[in-house]
């Protein structure tokens, strides 16, 4: 298992909870140390990240996020989130696209200055490593 | 004009007069009426009765206003009327008018004010015409280019909308027929592998025309005409086709293409499908050998591509611009059905036309039409 420096959790969004479960896997499969989280609306992930105490071993790192959700969509979020105080924001959001077939919501993810990257759905092993080798220290 | 002089001339004048004002009194198209200072009728016409649907007997004397509607007269409509007319001499109004029976018409006037030798207002010509029947058409019009507008709209939301929905559960199936795989692989055997397989192929076919469905429907969004060379345009075309060109040992010949106002990334996919469609539909073991004109019309370019190919058989002329529309076996030549139906929505956009001359088994032209454009 690959440490990485303040890398503890990942929160996954995404109300299809087939989806979240792949993108587990996933994370599972890249042999990267992390606890990981799902919840399947805003509210919930809302929730998570402001109860989460500094100490916590689930303090999230990376957010995936899917955009198109039923009632408040990954926009909402965004805009809930960037209201949030310092302290309950992460490091690295990445916006999950369905498809590639929205370049709109491209552009958006591109203008949002949290979101650091978009990628398109499934996430796979390989993508989250890229991931978090670009923004996490490795710890040996 | 000059001054009548003599008594012969007084003459001649007077009877010009009379048979102007006869012209007036006869003329039905136009309700011609004098009113005085006030804005009470002084003369009525044909026209005037007929539109109007009164008798010269039952208005003359009476006030104009009464060819208004009640909130217009609140308004003070008609004698605001005449005094602009008196300030600016002539002024134009459309509105909706009262007849006789208390039905409305559109009416178009042109309001006059008349002055006497030392200039003041002396009383107005006004002169009415009947629009309703333009006016109502083109309200139908509008309404149906509105209508027109909204249903575009909601059929590239639907499309939006199902592909995007259509796009997710098929991408659980393709997740979990992986992960199947992954995880309980070694369980199965090769005929279970095989059957993996057809379930990831077909998916994977469903998510291609699912994307093509929506780039159609995208198609023509958020573009503004430039100037392309289509010269270079082609080059560049058969440099990304280098590799199917070189399989198929085709010849492109390429005559002069001109500089033309349009949308260039369209242009791009309209000639690289129709090159790509060229250089798929040839005859086995015959090298294709295709070539692009650009002919000079009154209004508008003609293109011709043509190839040495399979043809197209009379009776699928239109059917091949339709979305999804194949003429072939998918193992014969692959493909989705949707080349050609962007290449029409793409021509018809650029406000052309496109059309294939063909034989079966004697290779297909593809005629296009692009009008002159400007930007």
């Amino acid at each position: 298992m690959k440490k990485y420096q303040d890398l503890h959790g990942v929160l996954l969004v995404d109300d299809d909870r087939f989806t979240n479960l792949i993108h587990t896997k996933a994370i599972e499969r890249s042999g990267v140390d992390v606890v990981v989280t799902a919840v399947s609306n805003v509210t919930d992930a809302l929730a998570f990240l402001t109860e989460q105490e500094d100490s916590s071993q689930a303090k999230p790192g990376i957010i995936l996020l899917d955009i198109n959700m039923p009632g408040l969509s990954g926009w909402d979020f965004m805009k809930a989130y960037h209201a949030l105080e310092d302290r309950f924001k992460v490091k690295v959001i990445v916006t999950m696209l369905t498809t590639s077939l929205n370049p709109d919501d491209e552009e958006r993810a591109r203008l949002d200055n949290q979101i650091v990257n978009f990628l398109h759905k499934p996430l796979r092993p390989e993508m989250f490593i890229e991931l978090v080798e670009e923004h996490f220290e490795r710890q040996f | 004009m000059t001054t009548p002089n003599t008594a012969g001339d007084a003459l001649q004048s007077d009877h010009i007069k009379l048979r102007l004002l006869q012209m007036m009194e006869e003329v039905e198209d136009y309700a011609i009426l004098l009113l005085d200072q006030s804005g009470n009728i002084e003369s009525w016409n044909k026209g005037a009765q007929r539109i109007k649907g009164y008798s010269a007997e039952e208005v003359i004397g009476k006030n104009f206003r009464i060819f208004y509607s009640a909130a217009d007269c609140l308004m003070d409509t008609p004698g605001e009327i005449l005094r602009e007319a008196a300030a600016k001499g002539t002024i134009n109004r459309e509105g909706w008018r009262v007849k006789k029976d208390q039905s409305m018409f559109w009416g178009s006037v042109t309001m006059t004010a008349i002055h006497d030798e030392q200039g003041a207002t002396i009383g107005f010509a006004k002169i009415t015409r009947d629009l309703t029947q333009q006016r109502l058409a083109e309200k139908t019009i509008r309404q149906h280019a509105q209508q027109i507008e909204r249903k575009n709209k909601e059929l590239e939301q639907f499309v939006y909308i199902a592909s995007h929905d259509l796009q997710e559960p098929l991408l659980n199936l393709t997740n979990f027929v992986e992960l199947l795989q992954y995880e309980y692989g070694p369980l199965f055997d090769e005929t279970a592998g095989m059957y993996f397989d057809v379930i990831t192929q077909g998916a994977s076919r469903m998510r291609n025309l699912i994307r093509c469905l929506l780039d159609y429907s995208r198609l023509g969004q958020q573009i503004e005409l430039k100037e392309v060379d289509c010269q270079a345009l082609l080059e560049s075309i058969q440099s990304d086709l280098s590799v199917s060109i070189k399989n198929a040992q085709a010849t492109i010949h390429v005559e002069p293409l001109p500089t033309l106002v349009g949308y260039e990334t369209e242009l791009n996919q309209l000639f690289q499908n129709l090159l790509s469609n060229a250089l798929k539909f040839r005859k086995p073991g015959i090298a294709p050998q295709i070539q692009v004109r650009a002919e000079r019309q009154a209004t508008s370019w003609c293109f011709r591509i043509s190839d040495n190919g399979i043809g197209i058989a009379p009776e699928f002329k239109e059917k091949i611009f339709l979305i999804f529309q194949r003429l072939h076996e998918r193992e014969a030549y692959e493909g989705n059905g949707i080349g050609l139906a962007h290449c029409k929505k793409i021509v018809e956009m650029h406000g052309g036309d496109i059309s294939v001359e063909s034989e079966p088994g004697r290779g297909s032209t593809f005629l296009i039409t692009l009008p002159f454009l400007s930007l």
